[in-house]
């Protein structure tokens, strides 16, 4: 039963993160490769204030997205010049500075936590409390479990709202045609700049329930292959409606699991994950542009 | 000041060399050629199970060298010719290149393992040069890079092949018009980047060996590169190249190797906002003149 | 037309009054490609209620140009003024560091369109594909709460309250534009000429009071034309600005409108009458096309016209007394898609050698894409066989082997190669006079005229048995067009596919 929950609650972590990418990748052509980062930035947030300033839940999320809406404008800001293919580059060396943000800023002989050794570079934090909700201590799998459910579907209803109101209609348009829409008279943008925000602040908050879950994070959240791993789940889903990023976050959870039953040594199971990813990206770029599930061709 | 100077063109040069690779490709195809990082990735490893086997470094090189050639013909001829053929749009070129790119480091992993290597052992000779003290890997790759982009631009300039090259950058139908097989020079195209590549991972890997992952990190910097120097030209890539690697090794001395990834991005930020068409570039069109 | 529009002009007749209200000043605009000087030094200005044809040679910048008024494309110098009685916002270019990086004062479209209250519509009206008609409208209104997420999120009920009333007027807007029952209809689903009153209803709702119209005649039926200048003269009657660019074809309707024409070229800017340029026109438009074939026929050869489905001819000039044998092409039920919209469907046409075949169709109709899908260039449905074989599955490359040659009308130069150079690529192995003087220069440096002998010399390079041309005589002069036709040969081994634009039959100008 346990486990299921366990299985339960990484993908209730890993819709929140489709979702948000759906917005960014399905609704604004923006295919971004530093999403990890910016899980991490939650992770990390909820890491330190909840263990260093017995901050609870709520707050420490409350900041955790706070911080990863402004840390969104390095990405946002490289869509003003650059669309498509020179963004995805682009994101990806806001990735590499995330990440040697939180492998770097580390001192040996100082106590996390301070301004000489934010991180703890490779080392991690451990010891992270569970959720704390005004005093209500989520300490079991099936609490838990059902935070992050309830967390899931939040984001999934207010993600829906802002799709079918005037603003979804906005991206619809600016998708479309970016050049017409800001003849307009609309600022596209800023536009752009809100979806990042709103996305990197999804991910954040699915970054911190990780950090609750799992009580411990460390650099190799915010790697490039997790990254990868979030790109390829929407790919491999589908964006642009619904069905699709979910249908990649289940995949997601699903694919190490059957891998387990084909007896693949450990130590390569996660480049063989890995490895399968990719075929299916490049078999979808083939043959399904709009992912298994979703709707909107990558341009 | 001159030390680093040095270091920065020498180091400018292998990733001049990498950002034409890149824009061998981009220029004429308008493909985002993402694979070849698979391709950096691979070579060193390649060139090491044949010293490993044995054989002599030329060998080892040479073997290595084929094998990268092939490989990036093999990313055109399997994948986006076919993909061409479809009509598929850029941002599906791109998938499927990353596709490869992940397939071939987890390939890399699996079979060779994921810590990094190195391709020689023992300490590097030194020579003096005016003050600057330069390894024997530096100094060699310097050469190297030189020898390599000047072949690359006598071939560009002089050759008959080199001249249908230019034109295919220039106007794709108009040279099919001409009764000129685009197929083929594709094709070119792939086999010169993924040489190119090749010869910058060996370089690279020379001098500071080399791990599965550095694949797409050498290609971020040549694709920086190619933004800077303006990427609607061949030489914007080498001048951008070299910039950056000047850049780099500045930032490295007075802060830290550890800030080189954030020295890169803010170079980056400043000619996006100073001057968004690259050092050689031109004013560009807007793009929904179709 | 209802008052969402334009304020109601106060003046009674616009075009005689002294105190017009400048809207937009622009002065010494340069706009420069690399070695290609698009715009050398244009002023002028645009007053409140002007309805100004622009016009020039293809390639002459009237794109570019708009494109800078709109907002879209920065000059390389020079300076932009919008005008709003008391209030003034000037631009200068090169805009300055500091100007760049405020991200709140920059020369953008959408600051244009608000400030500035300018519009722009694009040729074929470029709605968007995904959303209804009636969202496409309502979309275009400013300042609306539900396009912050923020509020759209914590006001539900005020955005809805919003919404609603847009809707109910824009629904009846699209009545008053003859659009009703469509409300519903996805964007990329209606016809071209419903699609181009969308777009202009669209810019409409902006409140924009400067409209920069890209050839909204393009591709349209007469029906269709008739109502978007119906739709003009109600703009100008109600004191909207206006400034248009179309093809030659189509201005004569659009004249009888204008206050003025702005005439660009060689990159200068001349203001012209209206009714002069008018008359003009009408001259010169007299079928001076159909009268060369006419004589090319003599009496050596008689003409055929076949019409295609929709709207164009096919003169085809075929010598007497011929014994035709094997066809050189072959074109059965052809097709081609550009994006979602069927642009051609079901061409037939059969030609033999020693033919002249032009193509006569207006503009809009999809010549370049019939006689780049016949080269290969375009994937297209149906079949093409070149002396019986089929070649529809062939690359443009292994066609022009077995004997295709096609001259384009744009895009047709390598910009960054030299004369020398391009000339070789195309077979050609002695350059004609009146280009050795500039062998050596970049293509790209060439002037227009220059550009164009370079192109005609190429198509001398290959021997082919069907030359194509796309609208060859575009950018020649009198001299030019004279050797172009010369080049045609009548009656011998080849075949010529030419197109030209041309009115849509039946239509008188």
């Amino acid at each position: 039963m346990n486990y299921f929950l366990h299985l339960g609650i990484y993908a209730c972590i890993y819709s929140i993160v489709a979702m948000s990418l759906n917005l960014a990748v399905g609704y604004c052509g923006l295919l971004t490769l530093a999403h990890a980062g910016y899980f991490a930035i939650g992770a990390y947030t909820y890491a330190l204030v909840s263990v260093k300033l017995g901050w609870g839940f709520l707050p420490a999320v409350g900041l955790g997205m706070a911080i990863a809406s402004v840390a969104s404008l390095a990405v946002s800001m490289s869509a003003w010049r650059f669309k498509g293919d020179f963004f995805v580059m682009l994101s990806l060396a806001v990735q590499s500075l995330l990440f040697s943000l939180f492998y770097n800023w580390f001192k040996a002989d100082a106590d996390f936590g301070t301004w000489a050794n934010l991180t703890n570079g490779p080392f991690g934090i451990a010891g992270i409390p569970k959720p704390n909700i005004f005093g209500l201590q989520f300490q079991t799998i099936g609490s838990i479990a059902l935070l992050a459910a309830v967390l899931a579907i939040a984001c999934g209803v207010i993600c829906w709202l802002l799709v079918s109101s005037p603003w979804g209609r906005l991206l619809k348009a600016m998708r479309d045609d970016e050049l017409v829409a800001r003849g307009l008279g609309k600022n596209t943008r800023f536009v752009k700049m809100q979806v990042m925000a709103i996305a990197c602040a999804m991910a954040a908050l699915a970054g911190s329930i990780y950090a609750g879950y799992v009580s411990y994070i460390d650099p190799s959240a915010a790697t490039l292959d997790e990254s990868i791993l979030f790109v390829c789940m929407i790919l491999v889903g589908g964006v642009g409606n619904f069905k699709g990023p979910l249908v990649g976050a289940v995949l997601l959870i699903a694919l190490p699991e059957v891998l387990r039953f084909v007896a693949i040594p450990d130590a390569i199971a996660a480049n063989v994950r890995l490895g399968i990813y990719g075929l299916c990206l490049v078999a979808i770029a083939h043959f399904r542009q709009q992912g298994i599930a979703g709707e909107y061709r990558i341009e | 000041m001159l030390q680093i100077l040095a270091n920065g063109i020498i180091t400018g040069g292998i990733i001049a060399v990498m950002a034409l690779a890149f824009t061998v490709v981009y220029l004429p195809t308008r493909i985002f050629y993402i694979a070849l990082g698979g391709v950096y990735a691979i070579v060193p490893f390649l060139a090491w199970t044949g010293l490993q086997w044995g054989w002599a470094w030329y060998v080892a090189v040479a073997f290595a060298l084929v094998i990268g050639v092939m490989l990036s013909l093999g990313c055109e001829l399997l994948n986006h010719a076919w993909l061409e053929e479809k009509n598929a749009s850029s941002g599906t070129h791109l998938v499927s290149s990353l596709g490869i790119y992940i397939i071939v480091v987890q390939a890399i992993a699996i079979i060779w393992g994921n810590e990094t290597k190195v391709l020689r052992q023992g300490v590097d000779g030194v020579f003096n040069l005016a003050g600057v003290t330069l390894t024997q890997a530096q100094v060699g790759g310097a050469a190297i890079a030189l020898l390599t982009i000047g072949s690359f631009y006598l071939w560009l300039q002089s050759t008959k092949l080199g001249l249908e090259f230019r034109a295919l950058a220039d106007n794709k139908n108009e040279l099919a018009l001409r009764g000129f097989s685009i197929q083929k020079l594709r094709l070119v195209a792939f086999g010169i980047a993924g040489l190119l590549s090749s010869i910058a991972a060996l370089l690279v890997s020379w001098d500071v060996g080399f791990d599965p992952q550095g694949g797409l990190a050498a290609l971020l910097l040549a694709v920086v590169a190619s933004i800077i120097g303006g990427s609607q030209s061949f030489f914007g890539a080498v001048l951008g190249g070299i910039l950056l690697g000047i850049l780099r090794s500045q930032v490295v001395w007075f802060l830290s190797a550890q800030w080189s990834e954030a020295a890169s991005f803010a170079i980056l930020a400043l000619f996006l906002v100073l001057r968004p068409q690259g050092l050689l570039g031109q004013k560009l069109r807007l793009e929904s003149e179709s | 037309m209802n008052n969402i529009i334009v304020k109601q002009s106060t003046r009674t007749n616009t075009k005689m009054s002294e105190t017009s209200s400048v809207l937009m000043r622009f002065y010494n605009l340069f706009i420069q490609y690399g070695a290609q000087k698009i715009l050398d030094g244009v002023s002028g200005e645009l007053c409140q209620g002007d309805f100004i044809c622009l016009i020039g040679a293809n390639g002459s910048g009237k794109t570019s140009f708009m494109n800078a008024l709109a907002g879209y494309l920065e000059p390389n110098s020079g300076g932009i003024v919008l005008l709003d009685n008391a209030d003034s916002k000037s631009f200068t270019f090169p805009r300055s560091l500091w100007q760049r990086l405020n991200i709140f004062d920059g020369f953008t479209p959408e600051f244009f369109a608000t400030i500035g209250r300018i519009g722009k519509t694009w040729q074929g009206g470029r709605s968007f594909a995904t959303l209804s008609i009636l969202d496409n409208i309502v979309v275009a209104t400013a300042d609306q709460l539900g396009e912050n997420p923020l509020w759209s999120l914590l006001m539900p009920k005020r955005v809805r309250r919003q919404e609603l009333k847009q809707r109910r007027a824009a629904i009846a807007a699209l009545v008053k534009f003859g659009l009703d029952g469509r409300e519903n209809s996805s964007a990329d689903k209606v016809s071209l000429g419903q699609g181009m009153r969308v777009a202009i209803l669209r810019v409409l709702w902006t409140c924009a009071r400067i409209l920069l119209l890209d050839e909204p005649l393009a591709g349209l039926d007469a029906e269709g034309k008739a109502v978007v200048i119906a739709l003009l003269q109600e703009l100008k009657a109600s004191g909207m600005t206006i400034v248009i660019v179309e093809h030659v074809f189509n201005l004569p309707h659009v004249l009888d409108l204008a206050t003025a024409v702005w005439k660009l070229e060689n990159g200068k800017l001349l203001v012209e009458d209206a009714a002069m340029v008018n008359a003009e026109l009408r001259r010169s438009l007299d079928h001076s096309d159909r009268v060369w074939l006419e004589e090319l026929a003599g009496d050596r050869g008689s003409i055929t016209d076949i019409e295609l489905d929709g709207g164009a001819v096919l003169s085809i000039v075929s010598p007497n007394g011929v014994e035709f044998g094997q066809p050189i092409l072959e074109v059965q039920n052809l097709g081609v898609m550009r994006g979602n919209r069927q642009v051609l469907s079901n061409i037939s046409f059969t030609l033999y050698a020693g033919q002249i075949a032009v193509l006569f169709a207006p503009n809009g109709y999809g010549k370049t894409s019939l006689l780049d899908a016949i080269a290969g260039l375009l994937p297209c449905s149906g079949r093409v066989l070149l002396n019986g074989k089929p070649i529809h599955r062939l690359s443009a490359w292994e066609r022009v082997e077995r004997g295709i040659s096609l001259m384009r009308a744009r895009d047709n130069i390598f910009p960054n190669l030299k004369v020398r150079e391009m000339l070789w690529l195309s077979g050609v192995a002695d350059p004609p006079d009146n280009i050795q003087p500039f062998l050596e220069k970049q293509v790209s440096a060439l002037s227009g005229g220059e550009k164009q002998r370079v192109v005609l010399a190429c198509t001398h390079g290959r021997s082919s048995i069907l030359q194509m041309m796309d609208e060859p005589f575009g950018a020649l002069d009198a001299i030019g067009v004279k050797e172009v036709r010369e080049m045609i040969e009548f009656g011998g081994q080849k075949v010529y596919l030419i197109a030209l634009p041309a009115n849509i039959s039946g239509e008188k100008t």
